[in-house]
């Protein structure tokens, strides 16, 4: 017999496996053939957060928003009761009051709450097992293949841990099972709020075929219509359709349809933290402007923004995206990738005013701007030293770390570039 | 234009020609060899717009013409002819090559539109000894970055100073001084860098040659004259990086260690090192020094000691391998020197045998030991 060689998963964590002598059968001790996969999806969850935080609002209509005042006005979540009546994420705050007058509006609420809470919740997840996916704020997959005899069987599993994320942050969650991430997340969504799905093997066909495409997870609005066209209505209709017709007509994303409405998904849970595709920020602007000076000054504030959280993240990034809405709400995206991968707001901003300044016209003026960086590596020593030669050396960097540090300790808006324009 | 001229002589200006026609270009005419005669003189020249190859051989032919044919087909031809004289004949842009028993046509694209070659300026021409020159730049070539986010260091820094010259390479990682005193050239002071194509042509081409050989500095441009062969290169745009301020003063750790020793246990350590760091670990106690490296993926591992002369203190360093032998390559004489600071500076490394007015330095940065 060959001595086994260790095998490496997507995670990074060593796999043992053994072959068998008779059969050469591979064999995987820790990982038997069928995955079982576990997703959680918070239900309502700011607008829980909120409420856990403020008994008082329980079983009330509440929406967490945006502020108007910044002409950013619409719903971020919010709770079942406001959901009866109508109102959902993405609404503008104006149509939510319409719908609900009596709702609690909780306005310009900072994220870092949502962001701790999140981390608790993963906290709880890896007392279950080591294979947990972050997948949103309020989202994750969990890898409990194998996991019977710690905890009973899966259905049993997503009780307790429903029971924990209950006792121990009071808030509510619901919990699909499945052999694939597609399926479980699907499985979560059947039942919310406070549900517990599973779906075995052989029901997938029975549950998958009457659902509504859009019901599958990444088929939005505009698929839909491309879909509804021809004749695709149900998952069920999705799965039996030629996949050469979906391939030409959606390219890659057809075969991969296809796989989805037939419950074909085989991407593995990868434990860690969410991988970031991409960091940006966007703002309107109090009221349009078209002056170059002003619009220097706003990318310069949002360029410090994603350069920040580049930083705080260990992340550098190629990719340098404009976002402009104008007055008359037409919006466009410009982008151009830089040579050496960078987290620095004066490297993103010249990219961004660059691409700002070739979309200026002397007609329209601007309503929305915003600044992302793509193509993000992990800005990790590298294992090589360079040498310190000086033209290597940004002396700015110097002070971006100084302001970083000024900042952990005093708050974010209590330093700036001259001529920037702060954000709170 | 009409003339005869024997195959191999024909044959071998347009070799060394060829070297500077571009494998893939966009601008089609510089897939052909510009041939002119001028003066009784046959000028066959080359260019990928960054190098130029110009060379010149007496012919028969007086009268003032030129046109352009394409490279690779009239390299190929003329390596099948056997050796005699050919006849070239040159009528609208078509050339006919005419040999002992067949001739062979093709056609051309008119010499005028062919990019104008720079101009060489003999006046200014400084004749330096071919040996040295060749010698700084087969000690510092190695070290050329190919990174071309940084390119300044995509060429070697030659400096000369009054009677003293250098040249200097490196790639960000490690760092290849060559400096020589007394040399022939009285008063020149000039910084250029210099790509590394035009270096690797003339290393090429005075292969075995220790004449003197001609260097024309010129606004951007840089120009060897070998007599027959002139080789033109644009210069890369500086500023330098400030490569003094990275070179250690002086160190307590000093490693002596026999050249060949050493070579053979890094080159033995590298089988088993890891296949992207090629990382080798020197721990150095006194008058030891243990190297080892270690493959996950094979499963793998390596240790050997070997004796030198050590008294500091104790050090655990990590190198690329393959850095390490690069430079044992360049180095002469039985016996190394390693100057260290700590696990993450610059090392030092030099030969304890100098040439008379020759000072040969080499940095190596270490790799981060993974723990």
């Amino acid at each position: 017999m060959i001595a086994p060689r260790p095998m490496k998963h997507n995670s990074g964590e060593i796999i043992k496996y053994s072959v068998s002598p008779k059969t050469n059968e591979v064999r995987f001790p820790d990982h038997p053939k069928e995955p079982v996969i576990l997703h959680v999806d918070m239900d309502a969850f700011f607008a829980s957060v909120e409420q856990k935080e403020r008994p008082w609002l329980a079983g009330k209509p509440v929406i967490v928003g945006g502020d108007p005042q910044k002409r950013c006005g619409v719903v971020t979540a919010a709770s079942y009761a406001a959901r009866e009546y109508g109102i959902k994420a993405g609404m503008s705050l104006l149509a939510a009051r319409r719908l609900c007058p009596h709702a609690v509006f909780l306005i310009g609420i900072h994220g870092e709450k949502y962001e701790y809470v999140s981390s608790r919740l993963v906290k709880i997840f890896r007392q279950f097992t080591p294979q947990v996916e972050p997948y949103s704020i309020d989202e994750a997959f969990l890898d409990i293949t194998g996991c019977e005899r710690l905890f009973g069987p899966p259905m049993e599993l997503g009780r307790k841990l429903k029971e924990k994320v209950k006792a121990e942050l009071g808030l509510s969650c619901s919990v699909g099972i499945a052999p694939s991430k597609l399926l479980a997340k699907l499985a979560s969504s059947l039942n919310k709020p406070n549900g517990l799905t599973i779906i075995p093997k052989e029901k997938i066909r029975a549950i998958l075929n009457p659902l509504d495409v859009t019901e599958l997870c990444g088929i939005g609005r505009s698929t839909a219509k491309v879909l509804s066209h021809l004749g695709i209505h149900t998952a069920g209709e999705l799965a039996s359709y030629p996949v050469e017709v979906l391939k030409r007509k959606f390219g890659i994303v057809g075969e991969w349809l296809h796989f989805m409405a037939n419950g074909i998904d085989c991407s593995p849970v990868i434990s860690g933290a969410i991988p970031d595709k991409s960091m940006g920020h966007s703002r309107t602007l109090p009221r349009d402007i078209d002056d170059p000076k002003q619009i220097a000054s706003i990318l310069l504030g949002l360029s410090s923004l994603v350069a920040r959280r580049l930083r705080k993240g260990g992340f550098l990034g190629r990719t340098i995206t404009l976002r402009l809405r104008y007055s008359d709400f037409f919006s466009l995206t410009r982008s151009e990738t830089i040579p050496r991968p960078t987290d620095s707001e004066h490297a993103i901003f010249k990219v961004a005013f660059k691409l700002a300044l070739g979309l200026v016209s002397g007609i329209r003026k601007i309503r929305l701007l915003g600044v992302s960086v793509s193509q993000l590596i992990r800005d990790e020593k590298p294992l090589q030293i360079p040498l310190p030669l000086v033209e290597y050396r940004d002396k700015r960097e110097e002070v971006y770390s100084v302001m970083d540090r000024i900042r952990d300790k005093f708050g974010e808006d209590v330093i700036r570039w001259g001529g920037a324009t702060v954000f709170g | 234009m009409k003339f005869t001229i024997p195959k191999s002589k024909i044959y071998s200006c347009v070799q060394t020609v060829m070297n500077a026609v571009p494998t893939r270009t966009t601008l089609p005419v510089l897939s052909n060899l510009l041939l002119e005669v001028v003066d009784s003189k046959l000028k066959i020249a080359a260019t990928d717009l960054d190098v130029s190859v110009i060379t010149t051989t007496p012919v028969t032919s007086t009268k003032k013409e030129a046109i352009t044919i394409p490279a690779k087909t009239f390299y190929d031809i003329l390596r099948e002819l056997p050796e005699s004289d050919v006849e070239i004949h040159v009528t609208e842009n078509r050339m006919e090559i005419k040999a002992d028993r067949g001739s062979y046509k093709l056609s051309g694209i008119p010499a005028e539109e062919y990019p104008k070659l720079p101009s060489v300026n003999l006046a200014k021409e400084i004749k330096m000894p071919g040996e040295d020159l060749v010698r700084m730049i087969k000690k510092t070539i190695y070290a050329v970055s190919t990174d071309e986010t940084r390119p300044a260091l995509n060429g070697i820094l030659w400096q000369t100073s009054g009677s003293n010259m250098q040249m200097v390479a490196t790639d960000g990682h490690r760092l290849s001084r060559m400096s020589l005193k007394n040399t022939k050239l009285k008063g020149l002071h000039e910084d250029v860098i210099i790509p590394p194509k035009i270096l690797n042509l003339l290393l090429k081409l005075s292969e075995g040659e220790e004449k003197q050989l001609g260097v024309i500095f010129s606004e951007n441009s840089l120009i060897f004259n070998l007599g027959e062969t002139v080789l033109i290169s644009r210069l890369i745009e500086g500023p330098y990086p400030n490569f003094e301020q990275v070179i250690p003063k002086d160190s307590d750790k000093k490693l002596m260690i026999n050249k060949e020793f050493l070579t053979g246990a890094v080159r033995r350590m590298s089988i088993l090192a890891n296949t992207l760091t090629h990382q080798v670990k020197f721990s150095l106690k006194k008058d030891i020094l243990e190297l080892s490296s270690i493959n996950y993926d094979l499963g793998g591992e390596a240790k050997e000691s070997v004796p030198c002369n050590y008294s500091g203190e104790p050090l655990e360093i990590g190198y690329n391998s393959s850095y390490v032998l690069d430079i044992l390559k360049q180095l002469e004489g039985d016996e190394v020197v390693f100057e260290l600071g700590t696990e993450v500076s610059a090392g030092k490394i030099y030969s304890t045998q100098k040439k008379e007015g020759e000072d040969y330095l080499c940095l190596l940065m270490p790799l981060r030991l993974a723990e």
